[in-house]
């Protein structure tokens, strides 16, 4: 399943702090369980991880973050973007937002590294 | 008057104005319009109260196919015929649950993308009836909008009308239109009741233009022709085919089937539960909001004096209907499942105990919901097994069958105790009926997600990967709603229909039919509602006609 609309952030660029942060935050809200990686391991099928990596980020990046809860935020209105426009996957029967299923995935591939 | 044919002596013939078979919803309606009318009405029903062989004529035999492994789930429609429609005074509102729902202009339309469908008259001329008809169902106010909402202190989610709009179902307490209006009928002086009265014939004239007579007879033998200057067969959506195509000694193939019509399109509701709901909040709260109710407003003027139950159900929007090329569809949340003290409704109480102070809002918390799914994965599990889970809202959906010419009912190789051929059924479903299923949770889990209500889980039947599997015979997984429709359908063409637009057979010039077995589509509302307004629209008509 590929990433749709990589490519697409807009400027200006995340912040340095954002960057760092990202990852450890998204873990912090995506728990590490077999559930997860399962929905992760079907979502991301035979992509090439550092580039479905490359993308989801390119996607999921704030401009600023400064808390998790900023991290929560983001991600549940770019989930509600999602829905609206169409932008949904199916994982094992469940309709998810791209964004769901990329932050899934992507914590599950920060964790392995 | 209220009469037995066995009763009758050695009477043999019945004269009348107009002969009614069938008092059911439709016999009953008609035959109380003409109460005080000069016409002389007799009306032919099998049984005055429950008797058992008498329900045995309405056993029917069925199709078999071929099963495939993974469909062994689904109802024998045959086995449930003599169960699911009633056969003694009242008819089938001696058990119908008092839905009440009235036909939208969508679903009277012609759509390009479901062949046969369109009716030939418009909405208007239909709706025109409704308010009437909504009082002798015995329901409240016709009033079927968002409206309701203002009778009670519940509100609505602002949903994308062009995905999914409310609609709403009232209630009938429900009313058995035998025990509330056969006293009006028994005390008119120009109303017979006939009852032990099996319709076993229709007589037509030499010309096969008219009929001449319906013969009649009693379990015990006892027979007569009633002899009418008109005739309407309202004896429900299988036995009006059923009556028609064993009416076979003077055309062969039966009454009013010169095209081969008569029994096809045989439609009923498709009924099955398409998905089950995640939600951002404790489940008990859209359950509450979605559930049955009455107005809590007494001084809302919708409310009445006695206010009547309704409650709202989700339905996929007309325009979702044109792009999906599918039919209407509603869904009802059921939380029959629900145990609060178990799986993940120990998550959301968790989260409401952590965040007391912001869970008033949707969707603030859905991501850490959807974040611990392991919290319910072995249910999950379960669920995919085919059971049901036990801490979410089931998604149970309504939908149309799309009108299809090779499901049908016809006469069976076996004879019930009058002799006559019982009804056969060959109940088939097409590919638009799963497209109608399909689309249903896509377009809930877009409004669910877009609003931060929820996340949907969708039936594994109707899941992307395993839908092929279904393709060929899907029937067998879905439970019929036993609102048996289409076997008599109106059309403005004789060549696509039984009856014309004034119910009245194409081929003979002096029967009409009422009830389901009239509909050239059923959208997705139970059918009482519609065959009343159709009931006093057709006795409108005759009381002008015969006049």
């Amino acid at each position: 399943m590929s990433v749709i609309g990589a490519g697409h952030r807009s400027i200006p660029a995340p912040s340095r702090h954002t960057v760092l942060r990202f990852p450890e935050y998204l873990c912090e809200l995506v728990p590490d369980s077999p559930g997860v990686r399962r929905f992760s391991a079907i979502y991301i099928d035979n992509q090439d991880p550092k580039k479905f990596r490359r993308e989801a980020e390119g996607i999921l990046l704030p401009i600023e973050l400064r808390s998790l809860g900023d991290l929560r935020q983001h991600l549940s209105a770019r989930s509600a973007a999602d829905f609206e426009q169409g932008r949904t996957v199916e994982l094992d029967g469940w309709i998810l937002s791209q964004t769901e299923a990329d932050s899934l995935t992507l914590a599950t591939l920060y964790r392995m590294g | 008057m209220f009469a037995n044919l066995s009763d009758l002596g050695e009477t043999k013939q019945i004269s009348c104005d107009l002969c009614i078979v069938g008092g059911g919803a439709a016999g009953i309606t008609i035959a109380r319009e003409m109460i005080g009318s000069p016409l002389s009405v007799c009306l032919v029903e099998s049984a005055e109260e429950y008797h058992q062989p008498t329900q045995d004529l309405y056993q029917a035999t069925q199709q078999s196919r071929k099963r495939s492994r993974s469909l062994e789930t689904g109802v024998h429609y045959g086995a449930t015929a003599h169960l699911s429609r009633i056969r003694h005074f009242g008819g089938t509102t001696n058990h119908w649950g008092g839905y009440c729902i009235p036909l939208t202009p969508h679903d009277l339309a012609k759509k390009d993308w479901m062949p046969d469908s369109g009716w030939p008259i418009e909405w208007e001329e239909l709706n025109a009836f409704y308010p009437r008809a909504q009082a002798i169902c015995g329901a409240g106010p016709f009033v079927y909008d968002e409206r309701l909402w203002d009778t009670t202190s519940r509100k609505s989610y602002a949903f994308d009308p062009d995905y999914i709009v409310n609609r709403f179902f009232q209630f009938s307490p429900p009313i058995r239109f035998g025990d509330k209006y056969g006293d009006d009928l028994k005390s008119a002086a120009n109303i017979n009741v006939l009852f032990d009265a099996n319709a076993v014939k229709i007589g037509l004239q030499s010309n096969t233009k008219s009929a001449d007579h319906i013969a009649v007879r009693s379990l015990k033998g006892k027979t007569a022709h009633i002899r009418a200057r008109h005739y309407i067969i309202a004896c429900g959506g299988m036995e009006n085919a059923r009556l028609l195509l064993d009416s076979n000694d003077v055309t062969s193939d039966g009454v009013g089937n010169s095209r081969g019509l008569v029994g096809r399109y045989f439609m009923d509701h498709l009924y099955d539960t398409i998905g089950a709901l995640l939600v951002s909040e404790r489940p008990q709260k859209i359950l509450d909001q979605y559930a049955e109710t009455v107005p809590d407003k007494p001084s809302h003027p919708l409310a009445g004096k006695e206010p009547t139950m309704f409650q709202p159900i989700f339905s996929a929007s007309e325009a979702a209907q044109n792009r999906n090329k599918a039919g209407g569809v509603i869904v009802m949340l059921r939380g029959e499942w629900a145990r609060p003290d178990e799986g993940i409704d120990a998550v959301y109480q968790a989260i409401h105990d952590q965040n007391r102070e912001v869970t008033g809002e949707y969707g603030d918390h859905l991501l850490d919901i959807l974040f611990n799914l392991d919290t319910s994965l072995t249910e999950m599990k379960s669920y995919m097994q085919g059971k049901h889970p036990d801490h979410m809202p089931v998604l149970f959906a309504i939908a149309e069958q799309a009108p299809n010419r090779d499901s049908r009912i016809t006469l069976s190789d076996q004879r019930d105790a009058l002799g006559r051929p019982r009804a056969h059924i060959d109940w088939q479903l097409s590919e638009t009926d799963l497209r109608t299923f399909a689309q249903m949770p896509r377009l809930l889990a877009r409004e669910f997600g877009r609003l931060g209500i929820g996340r949907v889980h969708v039936s594994p039947w109707l899941d992307e990967d395993a839908i092929y599997l279904y393709r060929k015979d899907f029937s067998r997984v879905l439970e019929p709603g036993r609102h048996h429709s289409g076997t008599t359908r109106m059309a403005s063409d004789p060549a696509k229909g039984v009856v014309n637009a004034e119910c009245r057979l194409f081929d003979v010039e002096n029967i009409s039919i009422a009830g389901s077995s009239v509909f050239p589509t059923i959208g997705y509302a139970n059918p009482t509602l519609t065959i009343v307004a159709l009931a006093l629209r057709l006795a409108e008509h005759l009381k002008k006609q015969l006049a």
